[in-house]
């Protein structure tokens, strides 16, 4: 009941924020909105596929920004989605005021918002090039991005090359997924991110980004998370070419007397125009905890891949239709499986659609 | 660009993808884990691995473990989310505990711990050192004699979701963060006729 009445809450509040946006648009006040509509559905080709065999409204997100004055601007979005029962569970995706204009070669913002690393974690989810995270990206952070409550400042250095550091500081009560209302952490979850940029051959340029998360857990669980991003694109006007999207990360988890977790994972993803407003891509995940052990102390090598072949048919950047192929080898110790299944996506943007950064 | 141009191009990035995904097989799959160096005696129940961390009194076969002991499950589970699937029986006064996403010591983790008494059926959840919460309503309508199979998921995120006979009855949060791969099982009294780990039924 309290789901429900929060599902009528959030339809509401966004039908009221459409109404009274429209004609703050073109009031001068620059009020922007946009709605996101996310429709997924997955389809198990074998019993170890992992698919969820249905259609979901993966989202239905409203979001609102705005320069609040000639200082600082204002963002809110509120989503709505499935969790595994059969009303949307609607959260508060991000929420902060900020500013470029404050401070010389700075940014910053303070509220909720998904924090400022690595390439995934930094766009909403129905702007990825592809339908689902990779699995290093789902187990170091989530299934769309890591958010929280805290304060993000990034600075521009004075140097004739594009190089900005980014740090921020979270509450941490609450990391990733969460059901709880979480505990005190003992080391708030901080993060770092450096990133430059130079241009390729071909009219083409690259973003590169070097990450470091930490975290102490109220339970006592350091949670260490270093990382690289790459995006490179080569693009004609408005149509992208060739993206070529790389995300490699590493983590240490070390639980209060247990035995440290490390793990690896990274995806590959290039995509390709093909013409006709077709893309055509191919994704690459490989994840393994480097350190597994069974019961007995020996060693158990564990690998996961996943080969993602993605088309997708994007008319313009307010909509896109995308299938994928999933084909996952699983080895653990001397077992194998090997899963097969395939998703559907619809995307529509209604409205105004943020820039993002690169 | 054409079409022909640019599908020229595209065979070579696929010559390029095919060389990394044999590159991280090679990285992944080339060696073998050394041999198990085990400390104690491995038993198979249903053809599943186990060795025994407290022996006590039990009683072991094949099909069935039963009397008062602690065992482990040899292989790590392959994920932080995962679904344990249990059938047991408990004799009056027996409980049973399952200690999920822990370490080779069962020292940690999510304990989901079943005791009888007479009919009824007491349910305690323990998640870390400090959380422990006593869920036994949600496993009113569930007959301490006559115990259905028992599925439990237990994500690493702080998330438990139960099932009695395939029907789902509920799920809780805890905010305990749960990292380990490793489950066994506490018998005492009790008698447990499969035991199986496999992917969660449930990802959120």
């Amino acid at each position: 009941m309290e789901n429900t009445r929060s599902l009528y809450f959030f339809l509401f509040i966004a039908l009221a924020l459409a109404y009274v946006s429209a004609p703050a648009a073109s009031d001068g006040s620059g009020l922007k909105t946009s709605v996101g509509l996310d429709v997924v559905g997955q389809a198990g080709l074998n019993s170890t596929s992992g698919a969820s065999d249905r259609l979901d409204v993966r989202e239905f997100e409203v979001m609102l920004y705005a320069p609040a004055d000639h200082l600082f601007d204002g963002m809110g979005s509120i989503a709505a989605h499935y969790e595994g029962t059969g009303i949307p569970q609607v959260e508060l995706h991000e929420a902060y005021l900020g500013s470029s204009k404050l401070i010389p070669r700075s940014r910053f913002r303070a509220g909720q918002y998904f924090l400022g690393i690595g390439r995934l974690n930094q766009v909403h989810r129905h702007d990825w090039p592809f339908i689902s995270a990779p699995k290093v990206h789902k187990e170091f952070f989530d299934a769309e991005a890591l958010l929280d409550t805290g304060i993000e400042y990034s600075y521009l250095l004075p140097i004739p090359h594009f190089l900005e550091v980014t740090a921020g500081v979270t509450n941490g009560f609450v990391y990733g997924h969460d059901h709880s209302a979480g505990s005190r952490p003992l080391v708030p979850t901080n993060y770092l991110r450096t990133v430059t940029y130079f241009s390729l051959p071909w009219d083409g340029g690259t973003q590169i980004g070097l990450n470091y998360l930490g975290r102490r857990g109220g339970e006592g669980t350091q949670r260490t998370i270093l990382g690289v991003d790459l995006t490179a694109k080569w693009k004609e006007g408005a149509l992208l070419n060739f993206l070529l999207q790389s995300e490699i990360w590493y983590r240490v988890l070390t639980p209060k007397g247990g035995t440290t977790q490390k793990a690896f994972g990274l995806y590959l993803y290039p995509q390709y125009y093909l013409g006709e407003n077709l893309f055509l891509g191919l994704r690459v995940d490989y994840y393994s905890v480097l350190n597994l052990t069974d019961a007995f102390g020996s060693p158990v090598k564990s690998v996961e891949l996943n080969f993602v072949p993605t088309v997708t048919y994007r008319p313009s950047e307010f909509s896109s239709i995308r299938l994928a192929y999933n084909l996952k080898p699983e080895f653990q110790g001397g077992a194998s499986t090997t899963g097969h299944h395939l998703e559907l996506q619809g995307v529509i943007v209604l409205g105004a659609h943020p820039a993002h950064d690169f | 660009m054409s079409f022909q141009a640019n599908l020229f191009r595209l065979r070579g990035m696929g010559s390029g993808l095919l060389l990394v995904a044999g590159l991280l097989l090679m990285a992944g799959c080339g060696g073998s884990p050394k041999s198990s160096q085990n400390p104690i005696d491995v038993y198979r129940l249903n053809g599943i691995e186990y060795g025994v961390l407290d022996k006590g009194s039990l009683d072991f076969s094949d099909t069935r473990i039963s009397g008062k002991g602690t065992l482990i499950f040899k292989d790590p589970a392959k994920s932080d989310d995962n679904n344990y699937a249990l059938t047991f029986s408990l004799e009056e006064g027996g409980s049973l505990t399952l200690v999920a996403n822990s370490d080779a010591k069962l020292a940690e983790g999510v304990r989901y711990t079943f005791s009888r008494t007479g009919s009824r059926l007491k349910v305690v959840l323990s998640a870390g050192a400090s959380e422990t919460y006593d869920v036994s309503e949600t496993f009113a309508a569930v007959p301490a004699s006559s115990l259905p199979l028992m599925e439990i998921d237990v994500h690493g995120h702080g998330h438990s979701i139960v099932w009695a006979a395939g029907n789902k009855l509920d799920e809780f949060a805890f905010t305990t963060r749960v990292t380990g791969r490793l489950w066994g099982l506490r018998l005492d009294k009790a008698t447990v006729t499969q035991a199986k780990i496999g992917k969660a039924k449930e990802e959120h």
